[in-house]
């Protein structure tokens, strides 16, 4: 599949609750070798909700730092955004375009820098 | 000594080829209309393009990116593509305008009607952007643009009142004969006219092609701090000259030929003849700029090849936009359409369209990802920069009512 | 060309490789083939899912005709394309011309302002309308060739 379809997936929790569409993956280059050249590119995880232009432009988690007025405006508009493990999917429902997590007690809980 | 002829070569060419057709109809026309009023905007709009170009010049230079391919890489292709069509749009209008002006600068030394000279124009534009040494063709095109200074010697030769001149362009205020809104209206193309996008997305190409690296980046601040300060005073210099000499004779510009009255009457022969050939390479100087402009958004937009050094045959995608943007430019221009109020236009609505490229330039200059921890933005300069895009904001907001409510500035 | 500026990594405590986000450090970046020409940008990227273990891998870098515009919504538009660039191009197919516009990850090297691939620019589709365009227009302008003087 491609990136932009699954950008169009939501995430529902197991008890139904929806929690949001996806707006990013992340990735870890360190899967298994691949003909032994480069590590693969490796989906750690989901980013859900809207991260939004802020996010885009680098201003969370700080990378741009100016000038003092766009930062300050774009921490306010901020939105929270959820980290899904891989590990925490439990099935694809690929008609609906929606992905069911594991019941919550068995939940890793991630945050943006873990 | 050898560099700084070299550096030096560069702020004249800098100073000769900032006033485009732009400048030259909207300070004319401001200053036969509002006198001096509108002389701060010019200020204004001159450190706002000091600026945009600094920036764009060192996000060039250190991470070797070009103003659109940046674009589309922080704002997502979907702004990127509104950005894209926005930009493309304006600079078509701009490029006519360009064209026109360049024939209609021929068309007053060979008495042959302009529109027949536009498909002669555009051959040359073209043939320009395809073949020549673009370095040497720039240099001939800034260094002739300085003929333009024969609009400062008007104004000494006219020999007005110097303290009245200044204070009356340090106390702005709306003529009897305007309104508010006309005067708004004339201050957005002053602003526009001074500040103009297809600059930087050339300006920030050539960088790329260049090559400039972290030790061009004290030569670019030079030229730009010292070459486009100076072009603003030779706007000054024609939208005083229109001030001195329109005025008083209730002369209003809807003509370029207008513009090179106050010359002609004060320098006499000599003096036209001087300013026409500044008037012909500022305009065909702009043509050239805004051909490969138009070239350079599309290109690094989609990812193509791109470039005016290496042969056509390396970048073909990107020659064949050149060509049919002049094309398509010249077949607008040979409607007929006035020449001056598409102008009018393309300054206005660039003035509007601004924010678009400005805000994520500033963002990059600022993300030490791109130009390294030692090169964001400093403080001083944050603060100003703040400000423009506050300005330049507004500027967007105000421009299309102010289009409706003055019927164009009428 | 001018130097790359240092590409910063953040530390990551759960993992001893490197972390990207997909659509801030992979999507709408600029793509240079082996020889340093400029090939495109990365329009999408393609996905696999390893039923068994659950595990997902960016397989690909999906760039050229079509592509951005199925990523931007017009599917139907993005095909077509993608089917008229295959139709375009008329040099002997070394891959199946699906691939064209597919980049497979492990050719991916330095992912930084640009993304090297280890591939050549006249196996990707998105150097086909190039091809095109210089054989059926720009050859036939006189003075296409050399380069301009300096």
């Amino acid at each position: 599949m491609r990136i932009s379809d699954l950008l169009e997936y939501t995430v529902e929790s197991a008890d139904g609750q929806r929690l949001g569409r996806i707006s990013d993956v992340r990735v870890i280059q360190d899967g298994p070798l691949i003909r032994g050249v480069q590590s693969a590119f490796r989906v750690d995880a989901l980013i859900v909700g809207r991260g939004g232009l802020a996010e885009r432009l680098g201003y969370i988690r700080g990378r741009v730092q100016g000038p003092w007025m766009l930062r300050v405006l774009f921490s306010r508009l901020e939105r929270r955004s959820q980290v899904i493990a891989v590990s925490d999917i439990d099935h694809w429902d690929d008609d609906a375009r929606v992905i069911h997590l594991v019941a919550d007690a068995h939940r890793v809980r991630r945050t943006l820098e873990t | 000594m050898k560099k700084v002829l070299g550096v030096a070569l560069g702020v004249l060419t800098a100073i000769g080829g900032f006033v485009d057709m732009g400048d030259l109809v909207a300070n004319a026309e401001t200053g036969a209309r509002f006198d001096m009023n509108l002389a701060w905007v010019v200020i204004v709009g001159v450190i706002g393009i000091v600026v945009y170009a600094e920036m764009s010049g060192r996000v060039a230079a250190l991470c070797g990116r070009p103003v659109f391919d940046l674009v589309r890489e922080r704002l997502g292709p979907r702004f990127g593509m509104a950005n894209l069509l926005a930009s493309f749009f304006i600079n078509m209008l701009t490029l006519t305008a360009e064209i026109a002006g360049v024939a209609l600068s021929l068309s007053l030394v060979s008495s042959v009607n302009y529109l027949f000279l536009i498909p002669f124009v555009a051959f040359l534009v073209w043939l320009v952007c395809w073949r020549m040494s673009f370095v040497m063709m720039e240099r001939i095109f800034g260094l002739l643009g300085l003929c333009l200074v024969v609009f400062a010697v008007t104004v000494w030769k006219i020999g007005p009142d110097w303290n009245q001149l200044f204070s009356d362009a340090a106390h702005p205020h709306v003529p009897h004969s305007e309104t508010v809104f006309t005067y708004a209206y004339f201050g957005i193309a002053l602003f526009g006219a001074a500040m103009t996008p297809y600059e930087v997305f050339f300006f920030s190409s050539g960088a790329v092609e260049d090559g400039w690296t972290r030790k061009d980046l004290g030569e670019n601040k030079i030229n730009v701090l010292i070459g486009f300060p100076l072009g603003a005073a030779l706007s000054l210099a024609i939208m005083a000259s229109t001030h001195l000499l329109l005025a008083p004779r209730h002369i209003s510009v809807d003509q370029l030929s207008q513009v090179a009255l106050p010359v002609a009457s004060a320098v006499g022969r000599l003096g036209l003849a001087v300013v026409i050939i500044g008037i012909f390479a500022a305009t065909f100087g702009a043509a050239l700029e805004t051909s490969l402009s138009a070239g350079y958004v599309v290109a690094q937009y989609l990812g193509w090849p791109w470039g005016k050094h290496s042969a056509p045959r390396t970048a073909s995608r990107f020659h064949v936009v050149v060509m049919m943007s002049i094309i398509a430019a010249a077949l607008f221009g040979l409607t007929g359409v006035d020449p001056v109020k598409v102008t009018e236009y393309s300054i206005v609505l660039s003035a509007a369209a601004l924010p678009l490229t400005y805000f994520p330039i500033l963002v990059i200059a600022n993300d030490p990802r791109y130009v390294g921890p030692e090169h964001t933005n400093g403080r001083f300069l944050n603060a100003v920069a703040s400000v423009y895009l506050v300005i330049l904001v507004l500027v967007a907001i105000a421009t299309i009512p102010l289009m409706i409510i003055t019927k164009g500035g009428s | 060309m001018s130097e790359a500026s240092d590409w910063r990594v953040p530390d990551n405590p759960t993992s001893a490789g490197r972390v990207l986000h997909a659509t801030l450090d992979l999507l709408d970046r600029q793509l240079r083939d082996r020889n340093g020409k400029l090939c495109g940008n990365v329009d999408d990227l393609e996905i696999t899912r390893d039923e068994e273990t659950g595990q997902m891998f960016i397989s690909a870098i999906l760039c050229g005709p079509g592509v951005l515009a199925y990523r931007m919504g017009r599917r139907r538009l993005g095909r077509w394309l993608e089917e008229a660039n295959r139709r375009v191009h008329d040099t002997p197919r070394h891959h199946e011309p699906f691939e064209r516009t597919r980049i497979p990850i492990e050719l991916a090297g330095q992912v930084g302002p640009t993304i090297d691939v280890a591939v050549d620019i006249d196996d990707l589709a998105t150097h086909d309308m190039e091809r095109w365009t210089l054989t059926h227009v720009i050859r036939h302008i006189p003075g296409s060739g050399s380069r301009a003087n300096q």
